[in-house]
Order: structure tokens, then C-alpha cells, then sequence
């Protein structure tokens, strides 16, 4: 008589163990994914592949399909990407200090327990449903300390501990490699050349070295020029002196000019300046790309001066190529001796580096 | 119910005594009985034979489809006949090949498995390369399994053939017929065919005797025995694993005699470098105004399906070249930085940055190449895109120094692809710089770091 009942409750259980199969099987079939397929599009890209250096690695993947991803391992081995194969350790690599930078696609992920030089174990509160592109950029992993190359296995698990079996896998291959070191020295560096003429700021263009004033006039001035082209990189700039002697013809002179003057005719002066000038007509102005300047006394327009070992031009930093135009004037009294009056300059130009 | 288990338990002795009383009789009497074997004057079909496309046993719980599975599996039967026929049996056992013996199979003995797994009940007959042959001549008809032939399945174990009336098979031709759709046994063993052709247009109709069974197939014209075998599938595993292979050197291509890959020697004893500038006196040293270039060359070999990607990353944050590692400025500075007109992806021109006196620092990829490797020859393959602004000739440099994505961003910048696998893709690096009158003295440098990232 008790038998029905017992039957019945049974046949209840029995009910109830099938819908809870199928509502397995049908859960399973959803979320679950058995057993390992590749984890497509992968990739690893470092921030630099130096050995030893402390890079920056990204790793990106894509699920093969929805599924709970609850925490993924990712190790480093230095032979070979297969999953099962032993792993051995690439000499060097230290993942300890990985600090888990960025994650797009997944949220919530941290570095969990177990993780080790070699292993990065990221773990998450709760399994999340996930089968869109995924990266995590991990901080402060110190690079192999070979070149050569190396391999991540990367394996996700639906468990938030890594525990079970794996969902899917996916090994990646990555070279650490020499840095290229460029090197390029630049030396101290000074141009500076004098003629009578520097065409195309070039100094291998450089012509003459030689002046000649002519019969001097006491009506009016004799002239000439000369030109001279600095430049440098000292970080002090440069500095142009002249040294020499004033127009002599044995023991007669004609005097210099010792502070700044016009010219005058009829009264012995020999001087120069770097202008151009109108009175009388003749030099130029400094041109080119530098920034260099004339210095008092051999600045202004129409005045001149000349006194061995004065500083005639300048500038305080680096500068590029600078031509200058010395315009000389002499001119004499009546009463100047007769004879051939001769003078040297020799221009010095001192970078301070 | 409880009635029935009342009368259960009254005639069970009766039942089971009965049960074994057949089982004893249905097992003996076909050996003692006389053989309802007769031939019609038939000879053997010489010769014949049965080749199966899988030899797999079925029930494979790994491999379940396809070749090793042991299903799905075509058994193209040859034979050549002697008398003209209107159809044929084929039946197989487990046993024996001999014509009216006892044939083994699960259907007749309770007990034995053997040929167990095995099944005909889906069997048709092939078509397009495996359709019917005969070396008959005559037209259409006569051959087995062709126009107006049929075929039926009795059991799991035998296959009837038949003509429909008028197709009769010609006497003396070779046919072929292939059976699909067989599942082979699930044990590893020999197991046997047998081939019977009839006058009948169906072995159950042939007279005086009717085909009944393997130890009753009726009055025959021609027969033959043959014997198969199942054999254990070899399995072969092959593991391809992600590679990829990448070296930079200061040792030019042809120089790598040895391997002609990353493994030749010279690579490794000639670490990248460049220095830039010329002779003077002892020193190797940056003419104002005068532009220098030094080369280095890589290669590259992966199988990442996606291809790869080589990424440029300079140390020097300003990108250019510096003497303190660009924590400030770049005196010799990125060619990407110098107010070109479209930005930093443009080229320029180092002929240019002499004239103009600038201090400026790029890089130019070369063409791409094939290596060969030497121990082997194989040949390399692939392509590399080169990008820009890394992708001038002649004296057309760049040097992208954008943040984030120039050679300044934390994962550098992208100078070349290629969209597939390759092997042995060499190219060359070429840097260039100019430094001009202003330029302080000093040893610049930077260290560039070419990151390969594949997209397996």
C-alpha cells in the first residue's frame, strides 16, 4: 500500500535529476567552453625589447566565445609556447613587480595569488561573461636578459582562481633584441676665415689678402675692405680681435685712430670699422645667419678706430655663420713723409666652449 | 499487475527451458542440417577483392568522423564474373570466407561481438568517381549497381544488389561497385566477405533455393570468399608553435654566410649600432652642415597568421638625438619636429636640412628583401609595407616624434607591417642626421629599441 507514494516520489526525484541535466547541459552549452580552443588574435607588444629592460606588455586576445572568464594565467617560457609542455623559465624575466596598468573588454581583474617571476596569475571578484577583444597592459616587467626569442601561454578558466580546467589557450611568440644605439659626436667647432672677399659665406671661397690704399690724398680718404666669417657652436659664442701695427713706412707713421673718429682728410688717421658707411662711401653691414655684432668703436656707421688687440666684434652664444666687412680709411696731412707705408692685421677669433 | 507477476512466477520454469531448448536447437542445426547450399553450375568469381577507403575499426571515442573514425566508409568491390547475372548478395562475417558456413555476427549468436559495430543499413552505391564500372560491352545495363540497379540492405550484415529485371550483367566482365556509407567493426581483426550473383532479379527470388541467410544463400551462379581487416589507426600528432624570430645587426645581409638567419654568427657578433658622422683625425664626428647616415639591417620571420608589426621606440623622450638622454631638449632633433608641412608623417629632405644649417635626426627603411637560408635553401617569403615617414629614398628621412604614437609613446612607432607569415624578410634601417654651426659639442646618442609584436 506504501508502495505508490515511494513510486511517486521517486519518479518526482527522478524528474527532478533530469531537468536539472539538461538545465546543466543547456548552461554548459552557453557559458561553458570545453576544453581549449585557441584564443585567436593575439598578440604581445612590448614598450621595449631590450634585454633587462622594465617594460610595459600588452597583451591582447579575443574569446572564442561566450563564456565566463573568472581568471587567466599567463606564463612566460623561453622554449616554446605549448600548452603541457614543460615550461622553462626565461633567464631573467621577473614579472614579481607587475603592476596590472590597463584592462579593456574585462573589468575588475587584479594580479591574484600564485603569481611568480614568470607567471601572472589575474583573477576577478566573479566570473564575467566575455567574448569581445581583450588587453591588459601590465607595468614594470623586466625584459629577459638575452636576445632572442620567447614565448607567453596564456589560459583562461572559468573559476576566479584559476582551478579547474582551462577554457581556452593561446601561446604567443616575442623577441627581446639588442637596441640599436645611434651615436653621433660634434666636436668643438669654430669657422673662421679672412680675405679680401668670402663669396657665398664659404670660406674655401675665400680671395686676397692684400690692400693697396694707392697715393694717398689729403683731400680725401684712401679706402679698402676686407671681410672675415665666424661662426661656432661654442656655447659662449665668439670673439674677434685684431692685432697689428699702424700704417709705417720705416720710421715714419701714419698714426691710428685711437678712439672712435670720423674721417678726416688732411689729418693722418689709419682705422676701420664694420658698417657700411657713407662718409666716406664704402664696407657693409654684417650679414648671414649668425647674430654677431660689431663692438664699440668699430660700430657706428662713418666713425673708425684702430688699436691692436681691441675686441671688434662678438657674440655670447652659438651662432651660425656671420660675415663682417672691415672698410679702412687712411688719410694723411700734407706735411706726411714721402715713402711706402705698410701695415699687418691679423684678426683672432677665441670661442669660449 | 500483480496478477501477471503471479503468473510470471508460475511458467517461468516452462519459459526458461523452453528459451534454452532453442537457443541449443538454433545454434546446432544449421551444422547438421543438410546444406541448402546449390550452385547453378557457377564458378568462383576470379579474381575479386574489397578495398575499403578506411580500415579503421568504428567506435572511436577520439577521432568520430572522417578517416580513422571507421564510418562513413566506402568497400569498392572488384570482381569478374563468369555467367551473366540479374543481381548478387554480399554478406559479411566474422568467422569465415567459406561459402555455407556458419557466419558469425551479432544477430546470430547471442554472445559474440564480433564483427560487432559493424553495419551495412546505410549502404549505397557510389556515384560520380565511384560509380560503377564494367569492362562489359553492350550499352547501358550491364553493369552491377548501374542504370536500373538497386540496392537493399536485409540486415546489418548484407547487402543485396539488384537489377530490377532487365539489366542483366554481361558473362565474363570485370565489375566494380562501391558500397558507401559502411561502418566498419569495432574490433582490430580479420573479418570476411562474401559475394554470391543470381539468375533472380533479387537473391531472395532465386530458384529453386531463395538466399535466406549467409548459410543459406540459395542457388548462386558465381560466389567467391574474401577476407578483411580491420587495423588499429595511427594517429599522428604534429605541434606547430608560434614563432617568431627577429634580430637587428650592423652586419649587412650579404655577410651572413654562415645561416643567412638570426642564428648566423655575425649577427650576433655584430650588435646594432650606428654612429653617425666622418673621420677626422681619429674621431668619427658630425660635419656642420654635412649630412651622415649609418645602416643597420633586421629580419624578420614568424608564422603569426596576422602577420607583424615593427614598432620603433627611442629612449630620448624629445625623439631626436641627445646628450643626456632627451631628458631635456634634442639639439639634434626629430626630422618630425621641424614644422614640415603635413606633419610629422612627412619626409624630408637631409640635402634640404644642410642648406637650411639644421640639426636634424630620421631614419629611412630600405626595400625589403628575401633571405635565403644557407643549411637548407629554402627560400624566405613574404612582404613588409614600409610606412611612412620611413618610407622616403634617396634623402628623404622622417622621424614621427608625435606623443603617444610617435617613437616618443610607450610603445613607439609603427614603421613597417606585413599582413601574413614570413620568413626571412631582411631589411635595412638607414639614420641620417645633419648638425648644424650652432649645434653644441657633445656626444649625442640614442638608444632605438625595434619591437616586433605578431598577431597570432
Amino acid at each position: 500500500m506504501s508502495q505508490k507514494p515511494l513510486t511517486r516520489k521517486i519518479r518526482q526525484l527522478i524528474l527532478v535529476l533530469v531537468c536539472l541535466t539538461a538545465l546543466g547541459a543547456i548552461l554548459g552549452s552557453l557559458l561553458g567552453h570545453a576544453y581549449g580552443a585557441n584564443l585567436p588574435s593575439r598578440s604581445l607588444q612590448l614598450s621595449d625589447s631590450t634585454p633587462s629592460a622594465v617594460a610595459t606588455y600588452n597583451f591582447s586576445f579575443v574569446l572564442p566565445s561566450l563564456q565566463n572568464m573568472g581568471s587567466v594565467e599567463i606564463q612566460f617560457c623561453s622554449n616554446d609556447p605549448l600548452q603541457g609542455d614543460v615550461c622553462d623559465p626565461p633567464t631573467g624575466l621577473d614579472a614579481t613587480s607587475a603592476v596590472l596598468a590597463d584592462q579593456t573588454g574585462v573589468s575588475n581583474y587584479t594580479i591574484g595569488t600564485g603569481s611568480d617571476a614568470n607567471k601572472l596569475i589575474i583573477v576577478s571578484p566573479q566570473a564575467t561573461a566575455a567574448s569581445d577583444l581583450i588587453t591588459m597592459t601590465f607595468n614594470n616587467i623586466t625584459n629577459p636578459d638575452s636576445p632572442g626569442s620567447y614565448f607567453a601561454r596564456i589560459q583562461t578558466f572559468s573559476s576566479i582562481d584559476t582551478s579547474g580546467s582551462y577554457s581556452d589557450f593561446g601561446g604567443i611568440a616575442f623577441s627581446i633584441e639588442s637596441a640599436i644605439n645611434v651615436t653621433a659626436t660634434v666636436p668643438p667647432y669654430i669657422l673662421f676665415c679672412t680675405g679680401i672677399t668670402i663669396p657665398n659665406d664659404n670660406c674655401t671661397d675665400a680671395t686676397g689678402d692684400y690692400i693697396d690704399f694707392g697715393q694717398l690724398s689729403t683731400i680725401s680718404p684712401g679706402q679698402g675692405t676686407s671681410q672675415m666669417l665666424a661662426a661656432t657652436n661654442a656655447a659662449s659664442g665668439y670673439n674677434i680681435s685684431v692685432y697689428g701695427t699702424t700704417l709705417t713706412s720705416g720710421v715714419n707713421t701714419i698714426p691710428s685712430i685711437p678712439s672712435s673718429d670720423v674721417s678726416r682728410p688732411g689729418t693722418a688717421q689709419f682705422g676701420f670699422n664694420l658698417r657700411a658707411n657713407t662718409s666716406p662711401s664704402g664696407g657693409l653691414d654684417p650679414s648671414g645667419n649668425g647674430s654677431g655684432a660689431p663692438l664699440a668703436g668699430y660700430s657706428t656707421q662713418n666713425f673708425y678706430q684702430f688699436n691692436s688687440g681691441d675686441n671688434i666684434a662678438s657674440y655670447i652664444k652659438p651662432d651660425y655663420d656671420r660675415l663682417y666687412t672691415a672698410s679702412y680709411i687712411v688719410n694723411v696731412p700734407p706735411t706726411q713723409s714721402a715713402g711706402v707705408y705698410v701695415s699687418t692685421l691679423t684678426y683672432i677669433c677665441v670661442a669660449t666652449f | 499487475m500483480p496478477k501477471m507477476m503471479s503468473m510470471w512466477r508460475r511458467y517461468k520454469r516452462v519459459v526458461y527451458v523452453f528459451a534454452v531448448g532453442a537457443l541449443i536447437i538454433g545454434t546446432y542445426i544449421p551444422i547438421f542440417a543438410p546444406a541448402s547450399v546449390s550452385a547453378l553450375s557457377g564458378v568462383q568469381l576470379e579474381p575479386r577483392s574489397i578495398q575499403m577507403s578506411d580500415a579503421s575499426p568504428s567506435g572511436n571515442a577520439t577521432i568520430t568522423t572522417g578517416v580513422g573514425s571507421g564510418t562513413n566508409v566506402s568497400y569498392k568491390v572488384t570482381f569478374t564474373n563468369t555467367n551473366a547475372f540479374n543481381s548478387m548478395a554480399i554478406n559479411f562475417c566474422d568467422n569465415s570466407p567459406i561459402i555455407g558456413d556458419t557466419c558469425l555476427n551479432t544477430t546470430a549468436f547471442p554472445g559474440e561481438t564480433s564483427p560487432g559495430g559493424m553495419s551495412v543499413s546505410s549502404a549505397a552505391i557510389g556515384t560520380g568517381a565511384d560509380a560503377p564500372t564494367t569492362t562489359c560491352s553492350g550499352g547501358a545495363g550491364n553493369t552491377v549497381g548501374g542504370t536500373g540497379w538497386s540496392i537493399s540492405e536485409p540486415n546489418a550484415y548484407t547487402v543485396y544488389l539488384t537489377s530490377g529485371g532487365s539489366n542483366t550483367v554481361c558473362s565474363g566482365g570485370t565489375q566494380t561497385v562501391t558500397l558507401t556509407g559502411i561502418t566498419n567493426p569495432t574490433p582490430v581483426e580479420s573479418f570476411y566477405g562474401r559475394m554470391y550473383t543470381y539468375t533472380a532479379n533479387a537473391p531472395a527470388s532465386a530458384t529453386p533455393t531463395a538466399y535466406t541467410s549467409a548459410t543459406v544463400p540459395g542457388s548462386y551462379l558465381d560466389y567467391g570468399g574474401i577476407a578483411l581487416s580491420t587495423t588499429q589507426v595511427i594517429t599522428i600528432t604534429a605541434k606547430v608553435q608560434e614563432s617568431l624570430s627577429f634580430c637587428v645587426t650592423s652586419a649587412i645581409y650579404s655577410t651572413w654566410t654562415t645561416t643567412g638567419d638570426c642564428s648566423d654568427p655575425n649577427v650576433a657578433s655584430h650588435s646594432p649600432s650606428a654612429t653617425l658622422g666622418s673621420v677626422v683625425g681619429t674621431n668619427v664626428v658630425l660635419t656642420p652642415e654635412v649630412k651622415s647616415t649609418a645602416t643597420d639591417t633586421f629580419q624578420l620571420s614568424t608564422n603569426a597568421t596576422g602577420g607583424a608589426i615593427l614598432d620603433m621606440h627611442s629612449s630620448n623622450t624629445c625623439g631626436g638625438l641627445s646628450v643626456n638622454g632627451g631628458t631635456d631638449s634634442c639639439p639634434i632633433e626629430a626630422i618630425g619636429d621641424f614644422g614640415l608641412t603635413g606633419g610629422q608623417t612627412n619626409t624630408f629632405d637631409l640635402n634640404t636640412a644642410e642648406t637650411d644649417d639644421a640639426a636634424l635626426f630620421g631614419a629611412q627603411l630600405g626595400t625589403a628583401t628575401t633571405g635565403t637560408a644557407v643549411i637548407s635553401g629554402l627560400a624566405g617569403t613574404g612582404t613588409l609595407s614600409n610606412i611612412a615617414p620611413y618610407n622616403g629614398t634617396g634623402t628623404l628621412f622622417g622621424m614621427n616624434d608625435t606623443a603617444v604614437t610617435g617613437v616618443v609613446g610607450e610603445y613607439g612607432n609603427e614603421i613597417a607591417d606585413t599582413t601574413a607569415p614570413c620568413y626571412l624578410l631582411t631589411d635595412t634601417l638607414t639614420f641620417g642626421a645633419t648638425s648644424a654651426l650652432t649645434t653644441p659639442a657633445g656626444i649625442y646618442s640614442t638608444n632605438i629599441s625595434l619591437i616586433a609584436t605578431g598577431s597570432f
